[in-house]
């Protein structure tokens, strides 16, 4: 007798043992019939209404694009804006130069309003210096000016926390009590351009997020309703048959998670394309020099593709929950 | 759960079982009757004498509006839904109008039954080919349902009610479009199931079916009980 024969007995010495066991695993149903069954039901489903699944299936993948599309954009308008912060510095222009006895005081000074990272003064020399070194090659056209020409400074780099723009008015303001102070620059309408642009980028992510889940709920409906309803007949006679609830639902929800699942993936597949090919023509991620382009991080990609599922299944489960009352 | 084990020897019971349809239409009127296993019992009767309809109530695919039945020793109205639906998956129902799926294969059609009964696949592809080849639709397994001739969709019916060896079969004029040759094969096949315990309840109008072997007649007459011909 082979190990096969011998292992196909023994439970056979326990039925003989427990009849009743018999009947028990007779009303186990196994994963693998249950699993086929399923499958080959959803495969009917898909085959069935292929045209509408195709169409729901582009639908949910380009409602994840262009939501992607503009979180993608906001995320990276958000990168940029953090690293213009930590560049970001405030210039207090100066009537006269201060006396380096004077200079720990009005640090002091500065520093008391709070969340500065770094104070520095910057002498007449120093500015033109500075200028001179920035014209390179053309700072011949120095030659007949002295330092005078330019007014000394003090440079005050606030700490990147300190990002908002009500902030920065404020610490501009306080800078212009300072004495000597002539004027505070730090590129106030830039910053409140890059602000607003900012805000309208959250708005639009915010206002898709919600259009695009009112879409999807509507077209995965829609499509569960037409399968259920192309399939009413057969339903009915599976019903007849005995089916219970497992074997006529499911199927249903998994053309949901199907759906959902691979749309999600492939309209975060297409952006990827559309990405990868835009750094190219447009100059690598480090855009003009200014931006250093990012696409989304694999935790967040994951994240889309769990709630883009988690929607079209759930969409599925109230749509069938109406339609299947059994 | 909707337990079939043989605990007693009657596996259907009906009891003054009435059924109207709007407006007053009595279809079925204070019919009692009852089945053992391992019998094969023919309704017959005119078009209109309830013969359909008092299946239906057996299998509640209607809902009596009189009286009871029990099968397997339960009241089937006292079951509950996944009880209900348990037990339809032993009952075996060979429907007048076939209600296959035209698109499918005969396999896929007949396996469905199985497949609701979560059988491996393997089981279902050999049960299916054994019906098949009893009911001399062998080369056809693959062919979909919608080529069929009437009577060959008829036995494509019978061989999915027969499918998951039930307990209880019923068949609405299960030879009202076959052949004698067909008939007999059909025939056949109920006996192979009554002699393996199942009890098999078939309305009729072919006397070649009841005539045979002496089983025993049920004849209803305006929906109600006329007549029984046969031992019981």
């Amino acid at each position: 007798m082979n190990s096969r024969t011998g292992s196909s007995r023994a439970p056979n010495r326990k039925l003989a043992k427990n009849p009743n066991r018999r009947i028990k695993k007779k009303d186990q149903v196994g994963f693998s019939p249950f699993l086929a069954g399923i499958l080959r039901q959803t495969g009917r489903n898909l085959a069935r209404t292929w045209t509408t699944q195709l169409m729901t299936l582009l639908t949910v993948m380009l409602s994840v694009l262009i939501f992607a599309f503009f979180l993608l954009i906001h995320l990276n308008t958000i990168a940029a804006g953090t690293r213009l912060g930590e560049e970001l510095r405030l210039t207090v222009y100066l009537a006269e130069e201060i006396n380096p006895e004077l200079q720990p005081r009005i640090e002091e000074r500065i520093r008391q309003f709070g969340a500065i990272a770094s104070v520095r003064f910057v002498s007449r020399q120093q500015s033109f210096e500075r200028f001179a070194a920035r014209l390179g090659e053309e700072r011949d056209i120095l030659d007949d000016l002295g330092p005078d020409v330019l007014p000394p400074a003090i440079e005050v780099i606030p700490q990147p926390g300190l990002l908002g723009l009500g902030d920065l008015e404020q610490l501009a303001a306080y800078l212009t009590t300072l004495p000597d102070a002539v004027r505070v620059q730090y590129g106030r309408e830039w910053l409140q351009r890059f602000n607003n642009f900012n805000h309208l980028l959250r708005v639009v992510v915010l206002v898709s997020a919600t259009l695009l889940t009112l879409n999807l709920i509507f077209v995965i409906s829609h499509t569960i309703r037409l399968t259920v309803a192309a399939r009413r007949e057969e339903l009915e006679i599976m019903r007849l048959l005995g089916a219970d609830q497992s074997f006529i639902r499911t199927p249903f929800l998994a053309e949901g998670l199907i759906q959902g699942g691979l749309g999600s993936a492939l309209g975060l597949g297409a952006l990827m394309l559309l990405f990868h090919w835009a750094v190219g023509q447009f100059g690598g991620t480090g855009m003009l020099g200014l931006f250093t382009l990012e696409f989304l991080p694999w935790p967040l990609l994951l994240l889309i593709i769990g709630a883009g599922t988690l929607l079209c299944t759930a969409s599925s489960l109230v749509v069938i929950n109406k339609s299947l009352r059994i | 759960m909707a337990n079939l084990a043989p605990t007693t020897a009657t596996m259907v019971e009906c009891i003054k079982l009435g059924k109207i349809y709007p407006p007053d239409v009595e279809a079925v009127q204070e019919v009692s009757l009852a089945a053992a296993r391992g019998e094969i019992l023919f309704i017959t009767g005119n078009s209109g004498a309830g013969k359909s309809t008092l299946l239906k109530l057996i299998c509640r695919q209607e809902i009596p509006d009189a009286g009871m039945v029990i099968i397997g020793g339960r009241d089937i109205a006292r079951l509950g839904a996944t009880q209900l639906q348990r037990l339809r998956r032993r009952i075996g129902v060979a429907y007048q109008d076939f209600r296959l799926l035209p698109q499918l294969s005969v396999l896929r059609n007949v396996a469905l039954a199985m497949e609701i009964d979560y059988r491996p696949e393997r089981k279902i592809r050999r049960r299916v080919e054994e019906l098949l080849a009893k009911l001399d639709l062998a080369d056809k397994l693959e062919r979909p349902v919608s080529e069929l001739s009437r009577g060959e969709q008829q036995r494509v019916a019978i061989a999915r009610a027969a499918a998951n060896s039930p307990a209880l079969l019923l068949a609405d004029e299960p030879t009202g479009n076959l052949d004698e040759e067909s008939a007999a094969l059909v025939l056949a096949l109920f006996g192979e199931l009554a002699a393996a315990g199942g009890t098999v309840i078939a309305a009729t109008h072919d006397e070649r079916l009841y005539r045979a072997d002496g089983h025993r007649v049920l004849h209803l007459e305006r929906g109600r009980r006329a007549a029984t011909e046969g031992a019981r």
